[in-house]
């Protein structure tokens, strides 16, 4: 009776995929390690008149993609993101809104030996609730203990672990002891395949700025290769003003040519003293102001000791 | 916020209409083509890729432009748009007849890779140019990401044919890496029912064998591409040919260990074993056949190809027997 059911399951399976495959034409491929059957449950939960998540053996979900490619050649970009533990999110709604959606399930979990660390996990210093009998544990990891009142007092905060690292059994151990969860786990959104393209996550996050950026590294590599010939371009032409002008006060300072812009640099080359003072009174002035700023935090921090005292006087 | 009010208003809309029916047109006409050439007398490698370099560089930064032009208001006067959308088809122009200086002689692989790239670069640079008109800023910047993307994904692309087979030979190795380890949970899991069910116990026996004949594709796929990498070259014709017949092969193998692979989970169908256990043997056969007439194959591989020949034998024969 069960293995009919699989059978069943089997050929069900690809006929889902492929259903899905014609529905959608935008889908996340998700790395799944470390998501637990319930976390699972709940992430479907979450999804659901969203996106729809598919999980299933690689081997099954590519047979059924090279199955469909005949009705869709773009499904072959597919075939080589189906590898390790991944699945499937699709959906026909914004592509950042469900990203974000399946990012914000993630439920904290202990250390395990054996995983690969996603994040650093350091100790902090503490007081443990741990008795003196588990001062080995300590030792093995190289952790400076003392007893304090009959239970261990961790001196000093301890990476323990770093990202990326491999969990050793001591430090998996030790974390549980603590009732330490250092991890969180949820899916991991690694492609992005949006009707034909495959796209890094990262893309999603693109903001104006960064063009813009971008574009200003064209402008300034256009000006410099512009100044270099002496060819002018809009993009060069503000810089050589600016050195054209450097040079009319360059001349300006060791002559008796006279204009308005070399006025000032004129009288710091007569006096020095007068570039002195003014380049001394901003300094003085942020100098004055910090003192200023103190006694402000200082007296705003008293009137926040306050807290209603004088209001019952 | 979005740049379709404005551009409908200013009356700019010939510029970039015209922008996205070039794209439109190169793109039907890179998968249109049939009649690319064989032959190039003079053609040099270097200046070729050095080419194509510069006009993906220039392209990116003229995707750039209009970008930062359209993303935010005021946008350009109609005569400056025209400058921009210009810009961008010459772009797409010289890409396409630069397209046409890279020739079959190079090796079919080669050519198709890069093809294939091509056609993703314009529909992606289609799409973008439909953003341009009818999105807000956020659609603009990833369709922009998008491209960007694409450019620089160039620099990890092959530039001659043995390139071509490492990479695809790269990507068949780990799907099939990756099928064996999917056979070798189910062998976990079938192991733990197979104590209650005799059924279950030939499930086992047949899954089994079928791992020694996968676990011998990811061998063959292994030390062949150690092989390629090491003695491997695209200078000559024959080599170029090589290359290309192995990388036929090579393509098909993937395919064939996952249907393969499929039968073979709980409940076993022993008629989709038999349907597909002797397709894959013969093609690790063949595959090793190609690698062997190949100029990749040297005396140091005689070792390890005989004994992969006696392997998918003895697989073949041990699956054979418990199916038919």
């Amino acid at each position: 009776m069960v293995k009919e059911d699989k059978a069943t399951w089997k050929s069900n399976y690809f006929l889902k995929l492929t259903s899905l495959l014609d529905e959608y034409s935008k889908l996340f491929i998700v790395n799944v390690d470390n998501v637990g059957s319930k976390q699972m449950q709940n992430i479907r939960a979450d999804l659901r008149g969203e996106a729809t998540l598919l999980l299933g053996k690689n081997t099954m979900m590519r047979k059924a993609i090279r199955g469909h490619m005949d009705t869709n050649p773009n499904l072959e970009k597919l075939l080589p993101l189906i590898k390790q533990n991944v699945g499937f999110v699709f959906t026909d709604k914004e592509l950042s809104e469900t990203r974000d959606k399946i990012l914000s399930n993630k439920v904290p979990a202990a250390a395990r030996a054996g995983a690969i660390a996603p994040i650093s996990c350091t100790v902090p210093a503490q007081v443990t609730p741990l008795g003196p009998e588990k001062t080995s544990f300590f030792q093995a990891l190289q952790i400076p203990t003392k007893i304090s009142r009959g239970n261990i007092e961790i001196l000093r905060d301890v990476e323990l672990i770093k990202a990326g690292e491999k969990v050793g059994a001591s430090e998996a151990t030790l974390l549980n002891m603590l009732s330490i969860s250092p991890f969180t786990y949820g899916l991991v959104i690694e492609k992005i395949y949006d009707d034909g393209s495959i796209l890094d996550p990262e893309i999603l996050d693109i903001t104006d700025d960064q063009i813009r950026e971008t574009f200003m590294k064209g402008v300034a590599r256009v000006a410099s290769l512009s100044l270099a010939i002496n060819y002018p371009t809009v993009a060069s032409v503000p810089h050589s003003i600016v050195n054209g002008f450097k040079k009319l006060l360059a001349i300006a300072a060791v002559t008796d040519i006279e204009f308005e812009e070399a006025k000032t640099l004129k009288e710091y080359l007569a006096d020095p003293s007068k570039f002195a003072a003014a380049v001394a009174a901003p300094v003085a002035a942020a100098a004055s102001e910090a003192p200023a700023a103190a006694a402000a935090a200082v007296e705003s921090e008293s009137e926040d000791d306050d807290m209603g005292f004088g209001l019952f006087d | 916020m979005t740049s379709t009010g404005c551009l409908a208003s200013c009356d700019c809309l010939q510029a970039p209409r015209l922008f996205t029916e070039h794209i439109q047109c190169a793109l039907d006409q890179v998968k249109g083509e049939t009649n690319w050439k064989a032959e190039i007398g003079d053609f040099n490698a270097g200046i070729f890729w050095t080419k194509q370099d510069s006009i993906l560089n220039l392209l990116q930064k003229e995707v750039n432009k209009l970008s930062v032009s359209y993303s935010s208001k005021p946008f350009p006067k109609c005569k400056d748009a025209e400058k921009l959308f210009d810009g961008g088809t010459k772009c797409v122009l010289t890409l396409v007849s630069s397209i046409y200086h890279l020739p079959l002689q190079q090796g079919q692989m080669l050519f198709e890779r890069w093809h294939r790239f091509y056609e993703v670069l314009l529909t992606t640079l289609l799409r973008y140019s439909t953003t341009l008109l009818n999105s807000d800023t956020q659609s603009i910047a990833q369709s922009t990401g998008a491209i960007w993307e694409l450019c620089s994904a160039v620099n990890n692309m092959p530039k001659d044919n043995k390139s071509s087979l490492v990479e695809k030979q790269k990507q068949v190795l780990e799907l099939v890496n990756d099928a064996l380890f999917e056979l070798e949970e189910a062998k976990k899991t079938c192991s733990s029912e197979s104590s209650e069910e005799s059924s279950s116990q030939y499930d086992h026996s047949i899954l089994i064998a079928g791992i020694g004949l996968v676990k011998t594709a990811k061998i063959l796929l292994h030390k062949s591409l150690k092989s390629i990498q090491l003695n491997g070259h695209s200078e000559t014709a024959q080599q170029v040919t090589d290359a290309d017949t192995l990388g036929d092969v090579i393509d098909k193998t993937s395919e064939t260990v996952d249907d393969f692979a499929v039968s073979l989970y709980s409940p076993v169908s022993v008629v989709e074993v038999r349907r597909t256990f002797k397709p894959l043997a013969n093609h690790l056969s063949s595959l090793l056949a190609v690698f062997r007439e190949s100029h990749f194959c040297t005396e140091q591989d005689v070792q390890w190809t005989t004994l992969l020949e006696n392997a998918i034998s003895h697989n073949d024969n041990k699956v054979s027997a418990l199916v038919t």
